[in-house]
């Protein structure tokens, strides 16, 4: 059976992005506390875990584009893959422990889910519109971004918030991570939340995003987006950051380039990845299509090339907007 | 791009495991006799009494958590036993199983939710690593949502993309709305939706009694939940889950599958009230009712029966009781309602799914089934519960509702089929 190209465009108006701190050693590296104390006030800092911090500290710093738009045309779409266990893995430690149910603290059961930062954030910023949390392995912001933008380009909303979040710094997350190989003290875990947003096509922004279906042949999901990178000279590309001794990861990045550098030949330049060389998890993808509509905005056609290394892809053309619409 | 496709979206298979039954049949029968698969459980015995009940599937009992167990390999948690079971059911209902459907599963999508994981396997990784006694590296991926779906979709063999909505307890609407979004961008022209939970765990049974969400009452367990009934007072934990088979028509008529239903619209929205609390007003159900109406293009005077979510909540059955209030345009006091949770207990996502199956098996047997447990109807919720008997009665449409934690309410509308 042929599929039918499937694709979304949409605007990206803005963007905001919170990265770990580059100092440190070890395998995990995270957002200093103090900036999340300057952002999340105490009482309610007590009852949420990391990764909701993060992607409230994230989502207040796109304030500005959703001011005065009618908050049940504003949603809030969120890639998380690995929930809130620095919350919770110290409270079923305990739990195991006494075997006492009221030892406990009452939040688990709003901290932990992955949905638990939508949650937040709704409630934050009084956000009444369509909004949902997306599991996709290293994928699930792509997945969040593209399922948002058709949000948009549908007319369901004005105004998508997009994107993924990750605080991977449990002692369970951190085993998991290391016995996958996909972190170790050169290219560890970082906490990391990466946060569009987008508006409809006839808008003005920074720049186009075309984001294609996922799929599971990326040659299908570039196919969706292709047209949109019109004859740019230039296709710069942006792929997952991932550790050199990540041997399976490291060869899907290797099929990756090798796709699309047989489908733009040397139209291709590499970009690097904005993450710094760790592993963000859900974040990747939107911080990838964070870094791309910084360049579009300076006028390059920038490929965004996700995967979830379990066999499903996403692409995305980040575009300049058209002469006269920045 | 940015296209739609206009053609109706139909479930052509279903597969279900509860605690009403295993199996779409032996479900379908169970939620129609009206009485509480609920029964005593609790890994606290010497607590108190909240969250004492469960509704557990009768259905691979060495599956279920045990405070002994080492850690399942990676896909052995409950969850995914109960997931591929459902999955495996459904495709087979629609005609889409073995060699002969394996072209047609080549694109096929799976959406799916789980609010919570493969907990039990997650909660004994944690113990076994507290002990120092951790072996297999291999478990360590249980640790991933999205895990969940790319593992069964390789599992049952669909080609087609996959991803896991974890948005709670609305989770199993939220994944069907994904799945007829997908299908109508033309993404896939079929998928396999549905919700499924493996909950009934240590943790979990205490996170949900640590804020008395689950019930606490003296009485026997099977009676423990009885929504929108005076004495109700909290959930009772259930488990399992359902996989519905959607379509675009053409591609069923295709291949000569013959459709249970439609699936005519979606609506979600949040109400930015409380991560746990409902607004009595029911105003952002009422809007997720709205938006599903909207999207199905089909008036309140379309809709003849409201599978509602009826958590037995005190909070819950009010709110939704104002909704349709709200919504239906007077009709309220005769339409006919349920809730399936007295029955089954509550199944977070997958109790949503479950009751979709039960929605779309209403319009196909033109049935609805009854709520268990109702003895005298809160006044404040005053609906027309169809129960202790099921309702032979003509539904051409039924509106399904769902709320979750962190504010999500969804709606979906399922149509009966006519060619």
């Amino acid at each position: 059976m042929t599929l039918e190209r499937s694709s979304c465009a949409v605007t990206i108006a803005g963007s905001a992005s919170v990265l770990a701190d580059a100092a440190g050693d070890g395998i995990v590296r995270t957002v200093d506390g103090a900036r999340i104390e300057g952002a999340v006030r105490p009482r309610l800092r007590k009852k949420i875990d990391r990764f909701t911090q993060i992607a409230l500290m994230a989502t207040d710093r796109l304030k500005p584009h959703f001011d005065g738009v009618a908050r049940d045309r504003v949603g809030i779409f969120l890639g998380n893959d690995l929930a809130g266990w620095n919350y919770v893995h110290a409270q079923l430690e305990r739990l195991i422990e006494s075997r006492d149910p009221l030892s406990i603290d009452p939040y688990v059961a709003t901290a932990w889910f992955p949905a638990a930062a939508q949650g937040e954030i709704t409630i934050a910023h009084g956000l009444l519109g369509h909004s949902k949390t997306f599991s996709a392995g290293y994928l699930s912001g792509g997945v969040a971004l593209e399922y948002a933008a058709r949000r948009v380009a549908d007319g369901s909303l004005a105004v998508a918030l997009a994107g993924g979040v990750e605080a991977p710094n449990a002692p369970a997350i951190l085993d998991a991570l290391t016995a996958e190989g996909r972190i170790d003290a050169g290219h560890p875990a970082g906490e990391a939340a990466g946060m569009l947003t987008l508006r409809s096509r006839d808008q003005l922004g920074i720049a186009r995003m075309t984001i294609s279906s996922p799929r599971r042949r990326l040659e299908i999901a570039v196919d969706d987006v292709v047209d949109a990178l019109g004859n740019a000279e230039t296709v710069y590309c942006l792929m997952p950051s991932v550790a050199p001794e990540n041997h399976r990861w490291s060869r899907a990045v290797s099929d990756i380039e090798s796709v699309l550098t047989a489908r733009f030949g040397s139209r291709l330049t590499r970009a690097a990845a904005p993450q710094r060389d760790m592993d963000v998890g859900s974040a990747s993808f939107p911080l990838a299509a964070i870094a791309a509509s910084e360049m579009a905005a300076k006028g390059q056609a920038v490929l965004v090339a996700g995967a979830d290394f379990d066999g499903l892809f996403l692409a995305s053309a980040v575009t300049p907007m058209h002469a006269g619409e920045c | 791009m940015n296209h739609r496709i206009d053609e109706r979206i139909v479930v052509t298979g279903l597969g279900v495991v509860c605690p009403a039954g295993v199996g779409l049949e032996a479900f379908w029968l169970s939620i129609l006799r009206g009485t509480s698969s609920i029964r005593e459980k609790t890994f606290f015995p010497n607590a108190g009494s909240r969250g004492r009940a469960a509704g557990i599937a009768q259905f691979e009992p060495a599956t279920q958590f045990s405070w002994s167990d080492i850690p399942k390999a990676e896909g052995q948690d409950r969850l995914f036993r109960i997931a591929q079971t459902a999955i495996d059911e459904a495709l087979a209902h629609a005609g889409l199983a073995g060699a002969a459907g394996a072209g047609d599963r080549a694109d096929m999508g799976l959406y799916i939710s789980s609010a919570i994981g493969p907990m039990a396997t997650m909660e004994a990784i944690v113990r076994e690593r507290l002990r120092g006694d951790l072996r297999d590296p291999g478990i360590w991926r249980t640790f991933s949502f999205g895990r969940i779906a790319s593992l069964l979709a390789s599992r049952c063999d669909l080609g087609g993309p996959y991803a896991v909505l974890p948005t709670g307890c609305a989770g199993g609407c939220d994944a069907l709305g994904y799945g007829l979004s997908a299908i109508r961008s033309g993404a896939v022209d079929r998928a396999v939706v549905g919700a499924f939970e493996a909950p009934v765990t240590p943790l979990v049974e205490a996170a949900f009694a640590r804020i008395n969400a689950t019930s606490s009452r003296d009485c026997p367990p099977k009676g423990a939940s009885c929504p929108f009934d005076t004495k109700r007072d909290g959930f009772v934990l259930g488990e399992g889950g359902a996989a519905l088979i959607l379509e675009r028509e053409s591609a069923a008529m295709a291949r000569g599958a013959r459709p249970l239903g439609v699936i005519a619209g979606f609506g979600s929205c949040c109400s930015a009230f409380h991560m746990t609390d409902i607004n009595g007003a029911g105003d952002a159900i009422a809007t997720s009712i709205e938006l599903a109406l909207g999207d199905a293009h089909l008036t309140a005077h379309e809709i003849d029966h409201v599978n509602l979510h009826g958590s037995s909540t005190p909070m819950n059955d009010v709110a939704e009781a104002n909704a349709l209030r709200t919504t239906m345009n007077g009709a309220t006091k005769t339409m006919p309602v349920t809730s399936l949770k007295s029955q089954n207990g509550h199944a977070l996502a997958a109790a949503n799914a479950i009751e979709l199956a039960a929605a779309v098996m209403t319009v196909h047997e033109q049935v609805i089934p009854p709520t268990a447990n109702l003895t005298e109807q809160d006044p404040r919720v005053g609906l027309a519960v169809v129960s202790p008997w099921p309702r032979p009665a003509p539904v051409r449409n039924v509106l399904k509702t769902s709320s979750g934690f962190g504010g999500i309410h969804s709606a979906i509308v399922v149509g009966r089929y006519d060619a």
